[in-house]
Order: C-alpha cells, then structure tokens, then sequence
C-alpha cells in the first residue's frame, strides 16, 4: 500500500573546519558544473539565511580574516504515494519546511537530534607506507592499533576513555531560532526521546575532550569543541564542525604542547576536532502530534574545501555509487548479475561530461604543461555524438591491467589501494566506453528528485579514488557494511549509513558510552565519529604532505640512491588530490599585476607560507631519521616541519572563479579559477615548475 | 634487384655447415626479430658481405663492410632492408645513412643539400633554406645552453620522399590529414633528420668537429623569456655538428628506425648505478665541466632562463650535459652491437678523407620487433612497449637533454607515437601512423613546437 514517507537529505552531509566562528552554507551545485543563465559553475558554497545564494570571496573570511567554517545543511523531504519497495532514483519528492503540509497535518517546527564525536586516536593506523587500504582488514585482520602505549584492544576501556572525543548528542528545536547548541563540555546532552516524545538532557552522558587541559603550545590546542547545531528560519538543520584545531597528548593521556608529528597520516600522541554521526528528525506539528523521521542522515566533520569549484576526475560519489551499483543492485537497468548492461544508454552530461570537465578543471590547481592544458580544453567541445578519436586509448583500463602506466593514460594522479595510479571507477569507465559506442546519443536524462540530488551532489563536491586516506571520506566508502542494506525501504533510501541505534537513557557517568563501533568488512554497526576515525590524524599533516609524490608502489621498484637514474624506477612526480588538495595556483593578485594576461602569470604553490621551502630531509625536530629515498624537489609545495601546517593551514587561499571574486574586472576572463584571500603575503616556498616534474629537479627560489 | 640478391644470400648462408656450431655460440633470441635469423646471419662474413646490397650483418661480429672506407659510401637501400634483420643490421643501417649523408655533395655535406621541413606544400617545395631556426628543446621551453652561454640550434630536414608523399596525398592540408586513411604510413626511404650545432666561439677547438657557416635565427624576450620571435633577425656565425638524428622509413619498418649521432666529446654518460651526488666525470667535455654532481646536470631551465647579454645573445644559466643511458640503453646485445660497431667503423674512417666523422658515434637506435607487434593508429609505447626493441631509453643528449630524466619521455617513441593530436588551437587529429612525424602534426597546428608525450 502506497503511503507518504519522509526522508533526510543529504544522506551524508559534509561540514568543514574554519577557525571563524562564523560560517557559510555547503554548496548544493556540482562543483565546475555549468549553471544554467549564469557565467558561475557549480561548486560554490552559500550564504548563510539564504535558498541559493552563492558566495563571493569577501564570504570566505570573517572581518578578522579567520576562514569560515562550511556548515552542513539537512533538509527533510516527502514521498507522497511512496511504493512499498523503493527503486533508484525515487519519485522527486518535496521538501518539508516549517509550514508544509504532511499527510495533512501543518508542520509547526522541527527537532534534530545529532551527535558527534572523533574516533581517530583509537583506530587502526591507515599504513601508508603499504598503502592498501582495506585489504589490511581483509580474513579477519587489522592493521595495527594507533597509540598503543594506552592499550593492545580497541575495546580497551583505558583506550576508549582517553582516546576518544565524544561530545555526546545535543537535540534542537527550530523553534528556538537561530541559538546554537554547542557539541563542547560545558552542554548537557539531550536527544529526542522516543517515549516521552520530548527533548531530553542527558547529564548523566559521559562527554569525553579528552587531553582538554592545557594552553596552546606550538599549534597543539586543547579540544573542549566538536561543533554546534543551528536551524534556519524553515526548520532545517546545520550542522558546524570544529575549529581546525590539533591537539597533542601524553602517554598518560594528558594534554603536551611538545608532541613531535613524525607522521603524515598516522600520528600517535595526537587529535583533532574533525567529527561525525548521525542526524535524526521528527516533525511536531500543529495539533501537538510528533512524528519522528524514521531513517537518519549522518555529518561529517572534515578540511576545509580550497578549491569548491575544482572537480575531482573521480569523486567521493563515483565510488559510494559504484558500491551501490555493483553492490545492492541500485539500478539494475546500469549493473546486474555482477555486470554492466552494454544496451544501457548513459546520459553524456550526468554519466560522461564529468569526466571530461574534471580533465579541464585540473589545470587551476596543478602544473600542468601548456599542451596538457589544450589537450584538456578540448574535452569541452565534445558532445553526446561520439568522439572522432579513440579517446579510450588515453583512459587508464579498470581491469587492473594498466595501473602502473603513468602517462599518457588519464587520470594522471595517483592511486590506492597498492595500486599505482588513479583509474576511474567502473562505471564512470563503462559510461565512457558506451558514450564511444554511440549510446548516449537518444539517451533519456536520469531525473533526481531534490532530495536525492542533494545525496548526489554533496559527494560529487567530495574526495574519491585515492584513500589514502583521503580527505573527506575514505576506503570504507566500498565496504557494503558501511551502509544500511534495507534501503527498499521508502523511509530509509540509498546511500544510508548503517546506523547503530543508541540507546542513550543507558548512558552513564562512568562508563564510556561509545565502544569500538565500525570495523571495515564485519557487520557491526556505525557509531558515531567511526567515519572520521579512518582519516589522517591530524588531518593536516596529511594535507600538508599530500601535493606530490613518486608512485606507490613505484612500477620499477623502491627508489634508492643507486637506482634513481638507472631506468626502471618512476622517478617522476604526480598529484595526490590536484582538485582538493590544490599544488600549484594561479592567484588573483598576479593576475590582476598582469592586467588580466594569464600567459604571463606564474603559478604559485598554494602552501607557500614561511618554512615551506623544500629542503631534504624536511625539517621535523625530534622525529627519527626517515629511511627513504628523499630529495628537495620531492618536499616541495608544502611545510617541511609538520607542525607549521598547525596554523598555517588557516592562512591557505582558496580558488575559485572570477565571476566570484570581488572587483573581478570585467574585462577579464570569466573561466579563470583563481586564488583568493590567501594569507602568505609573502611567497616563501618555490617556483613552481611545469610538469613533468623529477625528483632530481633543481628547485629555485619562488619570484616575488 | 637488391632485394633478390638479398634473398640469394640468404640461401647460400641457410646451407652453412656451421649452423649448430653458431646456435651453441648465439642461441639467444634476438631482442629485434626473429631468434632462427641468428643461425643464419652468424654466416655472415665480411668478403661476402661485400657481394650483396645491404650489409646484412650478424651481432656477435658487428662489423661494416670494408667498402665502405675505400671509397664512397653506397647509398643506402631502404626497400632492401632484410626481411629478418638481426640486431646489428639496424646499426649497420643507421651507420650507414650517417656516412652517406655527411658525405661531402659538391662542396656541402648531402643532408646540407636536403630540404626543409617548410618544403612540404606545393608552394614550398624546393625549400632547402637550412636556417637554424629551433632553439627549444623536445617538449620543452628550456634550451640547452653550451658553456659559453649561447644556445644550441637546431633545425630539421627532410629527403625528396618524405616531402613528395606529403605534398603527393595533400597532407599539408588540415583537413586532408585529418581525413587521411589512418593506418596509411610513411614509403620506404622516407628520411627526416635534426641536427645541433654549437655556435663556435674564439678559442674553440673545433678541430675534431664538422664546422660550416650558418644562419642562425636570433633571440629577443617573448612572453618575458628568451626565444626566437615570429619575425626573427638573423646572423651568419660559425657553427660545430654536435648531434644528428636520423629517421628513417626501411622495408617492414614503417614505424621508422630512430637513431641518433654525436660528437665523441658532447657530454659523459652516468656511471652504472649513477647517483645524484657525485659526478659524471672528472674531466672537461664540450658540453659538461669536469666534477659536476648528476642532479647537476640537465637541468631544465624553462622557467629560469635570461639573457645575461641580449646583444650578445648570452644566456643564463648554462646547462651542464651528460648522457643518463649509454647506447640508449637496451639489451647487452645491442649495448655491444653499438659499441663494437662504433669502434670498428671508427677505426675505418680514421686515414681516410673522411676522417673527421670517426669523431662521431652513433648513440644507439629504436625500432619495432614487428614480430611482435606493427604500427598501429592510437598506439603509445608508455602503454604497450613490447614491440619495441634496440635501445630502448634512447635520447641525443644535445637534443632532448631534459627529457631523458622523464620515464614517459626518455625515447623517441615517447613522443613520435600514434596518438590522437591535441593541437594548441583545440583541433583533434585522431591517432594515426602518420603520427610519429612531428613535422606533419606542426603543419595540423599551423606552426608552432609540437610536444606530446605529456
């Protein structure tokens, strides 16, 4: 029997650390995705009390010049008439705000239920020097435990305690207005109760900042704040993360300002205030009735986004759909009986066009040589009709029989999974091949509801293809277990979180209320900060190494001194993130120096604050000596002492169109992504080289 | 004719008493064609050599004809070119075409009497104007600067066949290219050719090298860097041969044998096992100063380069050479091949009139294995090398410097493949064979350097 069910969307949505205490919207267009009547592309974020509205870069920064934060907005959306079994994509749906009519009954307001936490300190290390992401937790296994010196079990309860920061739920009712409530440890807990039908404090939840005691040292920071909750004027929610900060610990779990980081992805003795958990909802209405949403959505607390408008080639989306397609039969119509439909017709600009924008977007963000730069523009100018060139040729194979060949196969940034470069997922690739073979000519567009068009685009804005870890989400993104399987469910939907329920009237004092939750391919059920706790910590060592690298596994074996000039080792540098984690850009000033002439502008590292010089070794005191193979031209771009991206990170620019940016002459051209509200007034780092780039290159001081 | 004196002396060596004593001595297959061609051309000996057109030749005695010295080189027969060469017949090969084309033609040298590589519409054709017009290296902006602060130049050249195909099937035309059958390749004999000369300066000792006068194309500041301008001035200077590159089209080698030549003295080779911080070599080269660390060397200098005197066409900074693969690298088989195919030809020339081409040797050559696998439109060998034999990391030092570093670029077919085209005004030219001529594809883009690879 057909019946209206309500859902949360975005299913996964994505907040980002900023030290500001102010904030703007995420983005809800496509990042690089051309905007019907606008000169603007898709990506940008939005101000804050309005629908659509999309940011400048006077937005970026508040009046004292600290990055904003980008606050994650949930909606809630009806069904009306919904089928008992859903199918992808669902019918469009509406949106329900305060005032909307639900099954006849006028909605007054809203409450939301979230609840954050940070699990990374008591997780497995990622192991990037192996770099094979799930498959360490493959037959049983894990990798080995971060911060061992608290415990040899991840159950342990000394190591849940000071390991873990968990700031407990915090409910909201919209009908507070715009007061925040705040994840920190002053805020009693409190969750919709599902008995009483009312908000209930918690002081009896175990609030854990571990480390909390203590004064900044030398970018280590005290956490006692994950974020905070706020609703608009139409009863949605959004969700704040923390302020960037990274806090460092002793091995009794005290707070130590003296830390070393000799890591770039897993850092004992460390945490930081990323976050995530589940968002819960339940519509009060006019007659005094509740009706709580069924399913949940869930937050992510990750970096900030430099480059909102920059596609990646393959993002955070193409691998969740992959999962989803080739693992719960989301669309059998595309993938069935463990294979792609060859009769499927693609649509070009949902499935194809993409890829192809992505290619041409990487230029605002990396040294790419001037004939790459064409080559990509090119990509433009292809339509539905296929192509008169075998552009396959030039698309890196899935089957695995092609990852160690660098260019002149595409994407050209690197891989995971021990896998040596990047390929596309396996449906972008099957999409390509059947735009090839003529059928996307006739193809009938895919019509996403609003609600799952935001599922959609929030991870299209996001990270994929190289978790190692990544930036936004990571591996676990294609493990089924993440996700809640019964998605038939008109109440549950794609693309969900396999939630685990919390019961929080059990929630006591003395006892740690969050246990080891997720593991990659088991069962158990997620809990809260579970997804985050697969990411760097901190996160900004991470971002900070991750401009370029040599590939891994190198294709001719480890680098040494005596074989780097023999022939079979890749001795050549490739991106990690080009379009999330920008290398080298273009910035306004020295456009705007050149009276808008782009051919005479050079490009700058985006991480180009004091200490990013490269030197070999880098510069990290108190760190043992690394074993491998390093020279200066592969530090470059970047902090060669990890603790300076602590506070440096906060001085980063951000690129993004012209069309966006205050002043932007008009006479200048409106497809320039360029960089903003950069802080290094001064360019400390190098100059930034054409690629291809080698690890033996002589670095030059940058121009200024 | 030769190719049926060719097939007789391939009967005679195939009733050879010695052929099992030559599979014990030579038994492994060879890393260009076929490994049974080995039992036969191990026959080869140089008196009967002497009898056929082309001097098939057997690579553990890789050695030219003795007719080669006693008088004019012959010229060379592409279309006779063994159906199942060994290794050392492409050397030979590449020898034989350097020794013919350096040949004194009336007072210049022959290539110096070829034609441009404008020569190639009907309007142009008879362009022979060997003006030094290239300055940049392969896919690069960088140049390579001698020690005395002028740049290497460069031009192309291209023989009568080349040009004649071109012009003959309209591939001057964009459009006519573009439509052009795309598994169509190059005839036999078609020869392309890029040389580097070092601007000689007082005090050189140019004694050991080839020197002629040139006209060089002169650099001012474009784009805020020093290149040769649309509309360039010109000087007459004195100029050294330091690198030649020979491409040519032989009987089932459409791909093109890619060989390459230099003046003994240009640069050193990395050691064995060559690392960053310690030097190529303890002594002085044309192109390299003695104790000068590797990752000194090749040094791109795209981004940094200046004029240290524009009127005297100074620039800075130098670039320190060294060559990172001896013989371009390739099977030891073919590392030998080269070395003892230089030393013997070397020997030769030395006494005769032709005496200063013994200080040049060839650095190495690439061709197919074509038993293994033919041209192909959309083929790259940064995706499928295993039809690739010879030496396979091959690069002139004076002509792609830079590249040599660059694992996707460090040999000729790195960038002279198949590919789709992507020209710099956004034109497609879908991949072909035709493809591995950089001339055509400049010509596709209306001038301009082509660089591909990347």
């Amino acid at each position: 029997m057909s019946q209206t069910s309500l859902r949360i969307h975005p299913a996964i949505g994505m907040a980002r650390v900023g030290n500001s205490t102010e904030y703007y919207l995420g983005p809800e267009t496509m990042a690089a995705r051309p905007q019907e009547g606008s000169d603007t592309t898709g990506g940008l974020p939005i101000k804050p009390n309005t629908e659509s509205t999309t940011i400048t870069s006077a937005d970026l920064r508040d009046a004292q010049g600290r990055l904003k934060r980008q606050a994650a907005r949930f909606k809630i959306f009806q069904y009306p008439n919904s089928p008992s079994s859903l199918s992808y994509p669902s019918s469009p749906g509406e949106e329900v705000k305060i005032g909307s009519v639900v099954d006849g009954k006028k909605v007054s307001n809203i409450i939301w239920t979230a609840h954050l936490a940070n699990k990374k300190a008591n997780c497995w290390e990622i192991d990037e020097t192996a770099n094979k992401g799930i498959e360490l937790y493959k037959n049983g296994n894990t990798p080995p435990l971060r911060n061992l010196p608290f415990g040899n079990n991840a159950a342990d309860i000394n190591r849940l305690q000071k390991l873990i920061i968990d700031a407990g739920p915090r409910a909201i009712n919209s009908a507070n207005g715009s007061s925040p409530i705040k994840f920190d440890n002053h805020t009693i807990a409190s969750y919709f109760d599902t008995s009483s039908k009312e908000i209930k404090a918690a002081p009896n939840y175990p609030i854990q900042f571990p480390a909390s005691n203590g004064s900044e040292s030398d970018g280590s920071t005290p956490i006692n704040y994950l974020g905070e909750l706020l609703t608009d004027s139409s009863g949605r929610l959004l969700v704040l993360g923390g302020h960037g900060l990274a806090c460092g610990f002793n091995n009794e779990g005290s707070f130590d300002g003296n830390q070393p980081l000799c890591a770039d992805v897993d850092n004992d003795n460390w945490l930081d205030d990323t976050s995530d958990g589940p968002v819960t909802a339940v519509l009060i209405f006019e007659d005094g009735s509740k009706l709580p949403i069924p399913g949940s959505a869930w937050v992510v607390v990750t970096d900030p986004a430099y480059a909102p408008q920059t596609l990646n080639v393959v993002t955070l989306w193409d691998d969740v759909y992959n999962t989803w397609l080739e693992k719960f039969d989301l669309q059998p119509e595309v993938y069935s009986n463990k294979s792609y439909n060859h009769d499927y017709q693609p649509d070009f600009n949902e499935d194809v066009f993409p890829v192809l924008n992505a290619a041409h977007m990487q230029r605002w963000t990396t040294n790419l040589p001037d004939q790459a730069v064409n080559a990509h523009k090119s990509m433009m100018n292809f339509t539905k009709e296929p192509p008169k060139m075998n552009i396959m040729s030039f698309i890196r194979k899935v089957d695995g029989s092609q990852n160690s060949k660098g260019s002149p196969l595409m994407p050209l940034s690197l891989g995971d999974a021990n896998q040596s470069f990047l390929t596309l997922s396996h449906q972008q690739y099957f999409f390509m091949e059947q735009w090839t073979k003529g059928k996307c000519v006739g193809a009938t567009p895919l019509k996403l509801g609003a609600g799952e068009q935001l599922d959609k685009t929030v991870l299209v804005n996001c990270l994929g293809g190289r978790f190692s870890p990544g930036i936004d989400m990571t591996f676990i993104v294609r493990d089924p277990n993440l996700y809640n399987s019964r998605w038939h469910d008109p109440n549950i939907g794609p693309f969900r979180i396999n939630t685990e329920p919390l019961d929080y009237a059990k929630a006591t004092k003395d006892k740690p209320f969050l246990g080891v939750g997720y593991i990659p391919l088991r069962p158990d059920p997620v809990q809260p900060g579970d997804i985050c706790k697969f990411m760097a910590i901190p996160w900004h060592t991470d971002y900070n190494s991750c401009a370029t690298h040599t590939p891994n596994p190198n294709p001719g074996g480890k680098i040494t001194n005596e074989n780097v000039y023999g022939g079979e080792v890749n001795t050549t540098l490739y991106w990690s993130w080009p379009a999330q984690r920008p290398v080298a850009v273009y910035t306004f000033k020295d456009l705007s120096v050149n009276e808008g002439n782009l051919k005479n502008t050079i490009q700058r590292f985006s991480v180009r604050g004091e200490g990013t010089a490269a030197t070999s070794p880098m510069d990290n005191p108190d760190c043992p000596p690394s074993k491998d193979f390093d020279t200066v031209a592969m530090n470059v771009g970047r902090y060669q002492n990890r603790k300076n991206i602590l506070t440096g990170w906060i001085k980063i620019g951000t690129v993004i169109q012209g069309t966006a940016i205050d002043d932007y002459p008009d006479s200048y051209d409106k497809d320039y992504y360029l960089e903003v509200q950069s802080e290094f007034d001064k360019d400390y780092s190098n100059l930034v080289i054409q690629w291809p780039n080698n690890v033996d290159d002589k670095v030059e001081p940058p121009e200024n | 004719m030769k190719k049926k004196s060719f097939l007789k002396y391939l009967m005679l060596m195939c009733v050879g008493v010695y052929t099992l004593w030559i599979y014990s001595c030579n038994p492994k297959k060879g890393d260009n064609e076929s490994a049974d061609k080995d039992s036969t051309e191990s026959l080869t000996s140089q008196t009967s050599v002497a009898n056929v057109s082309f001097p098939h030749a057997k690579d553990s005695s890789c050695f030219a004809p003795e007719e080669w010295f006693t008088g004019p080189v012959p010229e060379p027969d592409p279309s006779a070119f063994p159906t199942d060469p060994s290794n050392c017949d492409f050397h030979i090969i590449s020898w034989q075409y350097f020794l013919w084309l350096t040949e004194k033609v009336n007072g210049k040298l022959r290539f110096e009497t070829m034609f441009s590589d404008k020569s190639i519409t009907p309007e142009t054709k008879d362009d022979t104007n060997q003006e030094l017009d290239i300055v940049e290296q392969a896919l690069s902006k960088g140049m390579l600067v001698d020690l005395s602060g002028r740049a290497v130049y460069s031009n192309i050249i291209i023989n009568d066949i080349y040009r004649d195909w071109i012009i003959d099937n309209h591939l001057y035309n964009a459009d006519s290219l573009a439509n052009f059958d795309p598994k169509a390749n190059f005839p036999v004999g078609s020869l392309s050719l890029k040389t580097t000369w070092k601007i000689i300066q007082p005090g050189d000792d140019t004694t050991n090298l080839y020197t002629t006068r040139a006209k060089i194309q002169l650099l001012t500041m474009v784009d805020g860097q020093p290149r040769i301008p649309e509309n360039p001035k010109t000087d007459s200077v004195d100029v050294a041969l330091i690198g030649l590159h020979i491409a040519v089209v032989v009987e089932g080698h459409p791909e093109f044998i890619w060989a390459t030549f230099e003046f003994d003295n240009n640069a050193p080779d990395f050691k064995t096992h060559q690392t960053m911080d310690s030097p190529v070599s303890d002594k002085d080269w044309l192109l390299y100063t003695s104790k000068t660390l590797a990752k000194n060397t090749n040094v791109n200098n795209a981004q940094i380069l200046k004029f240290k005197d524009e009127s005297k066409q100074i620039l800075t900074p130098v670039t320190q050479v060294a060559r990172q693969y001896a013989n371009g690298g390739g099977s030891d088989k073919n590392q030998y091949n080269i070395v003892q195919l230089n030393e013997n030809i070397k020997g030769q020339l030395k006494g005769t009139e032709h005496s200063i081409w013994s200080n040049y040797f060839e650095v190495g050559a690439i061709w197919f294995n074509t038993e293994i696998g033919q041209l192909a439109p959309d083929w790259s060998p940064n995706v499928d090398s295993a039809m690739v034999t010879g030496s396979l990391r091959l690069s002139n030092s004076t002509i792609e410097t830079f590249t040599q570093k660059v694992i996707s670029l460090n040999e000729c077919f790195s960038c002279h493949n198949t590919m789709t085209f992507f020209a710099e005004d956004g034109q497609i030219l879908a991949g072909k064979n035709l493809s591995t001529s950089h001339i055509l594809l400049k010509r596709f883009q209306g001038g301009g350097q082509v660089k591909r690879g990347k």
